[in-house]
């Protein structure tokens, strides 16, 4: 994890620990200048969630320019990741507890992409963001985005 | 285990009772509309899985199955009309009882009933078996996996058009087969009872079904396995298959074997192999990658 990305990480869960309610969000940092397009993601959670998933989109004809392979390497062990360009053409982050168990509160990082595309700009969108608790039901979460 | 039809414009099902103790709480007294001969059950028994390894009661949807372990062991439904020109029914079946078991019968009510329609598990595959004897080529199927068969059947045409869909898309027939030759011995005769189980053949071992449902217009769509909370489309409207259907897939199959088990509304089957593993949690992981897939690939 990066300098900016701790400190961002860390401001996050600052500002989750004191929310009056608390809520889960995806937090995507990184940087959209054409020579440096690495972005890394960490969601933040409540202490009840058991699984999570989300998509971003990413720019038309650049699927094979994506390199993914940490992109949920930086996830604890006991939980099962999964991340592809899936069927719509979008990037899919799938997580959850194989025993069903809830992700301990606070900002978990989960992983890092990189797009090796020359002259392409990408400022990720996360949409279909999907959280799941300890029974499998389902909500949704904000999304925060440090892009500079 | 779910019996709907639509025959007579009722449509019934399980009521899930949550937090209940759901092996308690399976029923088959939705059987019997219309009084068939012997009535709604006979022998066979509703049941929710209590173990992982599928060696229990086994279902495709909701908590609960039904279950047959012998020939004979069947539930009916005689709500079917005798001049009905048309039944469209669907079933999930999963046996592993021998050589020729024949887990669905479509019944003529004369002097001497007789079987309009027999859908027989071959142990290998389902063949579709007229009044005559005559038996259909084989679509494959496995035994002790999870099938879809739906049944058109055309009063006008004597035509059966059958299409099996399951084992994960092992088997999936793209579109109905169409079978000739489901005639009638007289033409006032018609479908006045079905019966769903172990009906009769085989040899030893288990038929489990779950999910009837009969109508007189309109295919039935097969349900979309892994959709195990039942949940279909979420709430931002993407997709059936999400990771809450993961995790409640992993709910169940870690709480499986303890007192109150905890299993999904909907298909948690997802490999349809008969038995509720971190494995189908993982064909759920899969299947949210793949676009539209509860319409293109149920």
């Amino acid at each position: 994890m990066s300098l900016t990305k701790s400190i961002l990480a860390v401001a996050a869960a600052l500002a989750f620990a004191g929310a009056a309610s608390a809520a889960n969000e995806v937090i995507v940092t990184g940087s959209k200048a054409a020579n440096s397009r690495v972005f890394a993601f960490d969601l933040a959670t409540d202490g009840n969630v058991a699984g999570f998933e989300f998509q971003v989109e990413i720019p038309q004809g650049t699927e094979k320019a994506f390199n993914l392979n940490a992109c949920v390497s930086d996830l604890p062990k006991d939980l099962a990741a999964k991340c592809a360009i899936n069927g719509n053409g979008r990037l899919h982050i799938f997580v959850f507890s194989p025993t069903a168990k809830a992700i301990p509160a606070g900002v978990l990082p989960i992983g890092k992409v990189s797009l090796n595309a020359r002259g392409v700009v990408w400022n990720p969108n996360v949409t279909n963001v999907i959280m799941a608790d300890t029974k499998g039901q389902e909500s949704t979460a904000t999304v925060q985005k440090s892009i500079d | 285990m779910i019996r709907k039809t639509k025959l007579s414009a009722v449509i019934l099902g399980l009521a899930a009772l949550a937090g209940a103790d759901f092996a308690a709480a399976c029923s088959t007294a939705q059987w019997g509309a219309g009084s068939p001969p012997g009535g709604g059950t006979i022998g066979a028994t509703a049941g929710s899985p209590a173990t992982s390894n599928g060696q229990s009661f086994r279902r495709y949807a909701g908590a609960c199955g039904l279950r047959a372990q012998a020939a004979g062991q069947i539930v009916q439904d005689g709500t079917p009309a005798t001049a009905e020109s048309r039944y469209i029914a669907s079933f999930y079946v999963n046996a592993n009882a021998g050589a020729n078991t024949n887990v669905f019968t479509m019944m003529a009510d004369e002097t001497t009933d007789y079987a309009i329609v027999t859908v027989r598990h071959t142990g290998t595959g389902f063949v579709f078996v007229n009044r005559n004897g005559t038996a259909s080529s084989e679509i494959t199927a496995a035994p002790g996996k999870w099938y879809q068969v739906h049944l058109d059947w055309s009063r006008a045409a004597s035509t059966l058009d059958v299409t099996v869909k399951g084992n994960a898309g092992a088997t999936n027939t793209a579109s109905p087969v169409q079978l000739t030759g489901f005639t009638l011995a007289d033409p006032g005769d018609g479908p006045d009872y079905v019966q769903l189980g172990w009906v009769s053949g085989g040899t030893t071992g288990t038929v489990n079904v779950d999910a009837f449902e009969s109508r007189r217009a309109t295919a039935i769509a097969k349900l979309c396995r892994g959709d195990a909370n039942n949940s279909f489309v979420t709430s931002n409207g993407t997709t059936g298959i999400t990771v809450g259907d993961a995790v409640t897939i992993s709910n169940e199959a870690t709480t499986l074997g303890a007192a109150n088990p905890t299993y999904g509304a909907g298909q948690t089957d997802c490999n349809e192999d008969g038995s509720i593993s971190v494995s189908d949690a993982i064909c759920v992981s899969n299947r949210a990658f793949i676009a539209n897939v509860c319409t293109n690939q149920p």
